[in-house]
């Protein structure tokens, strides 16, 4: 692994990424999402705070998926289509190179969007809400760090299966593993209530091998002020590196596989 | 030996069935260095899969192609090589000096390198003046001229051109020959692909031909279009001012020429053999007349295709291009 290499990569799809109006339209529409919860938290009676704060944490992971989605998904298809493939690929790097670069970039544009919401939204929970700054507590920034978690989740699966598969394929079971990852103890409930053979058994362990989008969701913590331990975060930090390193490898290899040009 | 290409197959799989369609099959040559190479064949002859291969983008079903010895899918084996594209697309956001820069580092040149080896590249495509213009405001033909900036910029032994001229108006295609042809002169082995003979006859040393992923024909320039059953490939066109039709037919060979055209100027003259373009060119201008042009007419690869090579055995095995062989 030449990092000179990796890190030029990055570079360079970075600046494509934040050329893109879609990008903007996103941030846009994120810190609109944030206003309304400003607007709709005036509607209520009781835990205004509370409603502008699961409002914007929500709107912020909203945007950070669809951003790492969306162009997570296109990263190496657009390459491939574009043909600007080749002309990397013909020199002394190897796909893996080429892989994370793409990624890196990626993260980096994930990154700046998640500084420029977790700014707006700070400002907004500081200025506009009862309790002001007070709400600032660490379970909350621990929420909005589990936010840019989530998304580089959420990018390496749609990088690593937009390889193998297409576009529109990745993002349908990258959506599809976001809501059962979201939701895994429920399945397991559920499952664990049905009785059956090996078939249950089998669906029961199946769930520990979904990525478990649910460690990033705060929800019940931030609205009871539950602090949030340092294991709880390095579960989390641990699962991100697993899930994101274990997707990369597999668009690693599917992409040194790959028919890169038909 | 530069490159070897080695027993290549190539099989796709295509449509809801998987129905296997072989687009080459067992192709085998090697090319030596300070040899320009014309690739020819026509549109889906396997020319472009075939370069895929030789670049290192696509693994083929079976066979191997070797650069210097070693495998083309190894990163080594690529850092003498340079490449382009057909019909390249490059980031349009980056200036010509920030893509050469990233293709640099990818080609493990130094950053010093990188600096002195743009602007020589630049300049020597002939766009230095735009460096620092951002691609998207770039013509066509200075895309093309990038394109071969970015394969020479690691100053490559090896250069594989995928239709170097194609999309180039006349002078562009003018430029990028005397480009190829010294890059040629300067001991690169150029390898490059068309579909139009008379850019292969004016820049290349040796030819190879393939047609439905077969090399159907290979060798020295010079022997290539002269192994041709037809004379068709052959044909002259001659045009004088000043001469009569009577003038004409008191040529010694007047009864070789095959056509006599009237045209503003005075008569154009079509011949089948050079010794006979010679012989006409003297008589004329002994005779008092001017001569206007004197143009090869080649015909379309399509037609030669279909003159010469379709009814010709097919080649197998490996196939040695060039005058110096080991």
């Amino acid at each position: 692994m030449n990092l000179t290499k990796i890190s030029a990569i990055a570079r360079v799809t970075f600046s494509d990424l934040i050329r893109d109006r879609v990008l903007y339209n996103i941030l846009f529409v994120s810190i609109a999402l944030f206003l309304i919860a400003l607007l709709t938290a005036q509607l209520s009676v009781l835990s205004r705070d509370r409603i502008v704060i699961d409002f914007g944490l929500a709107g912020q992971v909203l945007s950070l998926s669809f951003v790492a989605l969306f162009y997570g998904s296109n990263l190496i298809r657009k390459e491939m289509e574009r043909r600007t493939l080749g002309i990397a690929l013909s020199r002394p790097c190897s796909r893996f190179e080429f892989l994370l670069g793409k990624y890196l970039g990626l993260v980096a544009l994930i990154a700046l969007d998640w500084l420029l919401l977790t700014l707006s939204f700070l400002l907004i929970v500081g200025n506009f809400t009862e309790a002001s700054w007070a709400n600032l507590s660490l379970s909350l920034f621990a929420g909005i760090f589990f936010s840019l978690l989530e998304a580089l989740v959420v990018a390496a699966f749609a990088i690593g299966l937009s390889v193998p598969t297409s576009k529109t394929l990745a993002i349908f079971v990258t959506v599809s593993l976001m809501i059962i990852g979201s939701n895994v103890t429920q399945w397991r409930e559920v499952i664990s209530k049905i009785e059956g053979g090996t078939l249950i058994k089998v669906l029961r362990w199946a769930t520990y091998f979904f990525p478990q989008f649910e460690l990033y969701h705060l929800g019940t913590q931030l609205a009871y002020s539950v602090p949030v331990g340092f294991e709880q975060v390095l579960l989390a930090m641990i699962h991100t590196a697993f899930f994101v390193s274990l997707m990369l490898f597999i668009g690693g290899v599917s992409l040194r596989n790959k028919e890169l040009l038909s | 030996m530069m490159i070897e290409v080695k027993g290549v197959s190539q099989v796709f799989r295509r449509g809801f069935f998987m129905k296997s369609q072989a687009v080459l099959k067992n192709v085998s040559f090697s090319l030596r260095d300070q040899r320009i190479t014309g690739f020819l064949g026509v549109n889906g002859a396997g020319k472009t899969t075939l370069i895929h291969s030789m670049v290192g983008l696509r693994k083929p079903t079976q066979g191997e192609v070797l650069i210097g010895g070693q495998s083309v899918q190894l990163k080594e084996a690529r850092k003498g090589l340079g490449y382009l594209p057909e019909r390249p697309y490059f980031p349009e956001h980056l200036t010509a000096e920030a893509f050469l820069k990233y293709l640099g580092t990818l080609s493990d040149l130094s950053r010093a390198e990188i600096a002195k080896n743009t602007d020589l590249v630049l300049d020597r495509v002939g766009i230095l003046h735009a460096k620092r213009r951002e691609l998207r405001e770039f013509s066509k033909g200075m895309l093309q001229r990038l394109g071969l900036a970015q394969a020479i910029l690691h100053d490559p032994r090896v250069l594989i051109l995928d239709e170097p001229m194609s999309g180039l108006d006349p002078i562009g295609r003018k430029e990028v020959r005397e480009l190829i042809l010294e890059l040629g002169r300067s001991g690169h082995l150029v390898f490059f692909s068309s579909h139009v003979i008379s850019d292969v006859e004016a820049i290349c040393d040796d030819v190879i031909c393939i047609h439905e992923g077969q090399i159907v024909r290979s060798g020295v320039l010079s022997e290539f279009f002269s192994q041709d059953e037809s004379h068709e490939s052959r044909r002259t066109e001659i045009a004088f001012q000043g001469l009569t039709e009577a003038m004409i037919q008191s040529f010694s060979r007047a009864a070789e020429i095959k056509s006599v055209t009237p045209i503003a100027e005075g008569f154009r003259l079509e011949v089948n053999s050079q010794n006979l373009v010679e012989t006409l060119v003297v008589e004329a201008l002994q005779k008092g007349a001017r001569l206007l042009w004197v143009t090869p007419n080649r015909p379309s690869l399509e037609k030669w295709f279909s003159e010469n090579l379709k009814k010709a055995p097919e080649k197998s095995g490996n196939t040695q291009v060039g005058s110096i062989q080991s």
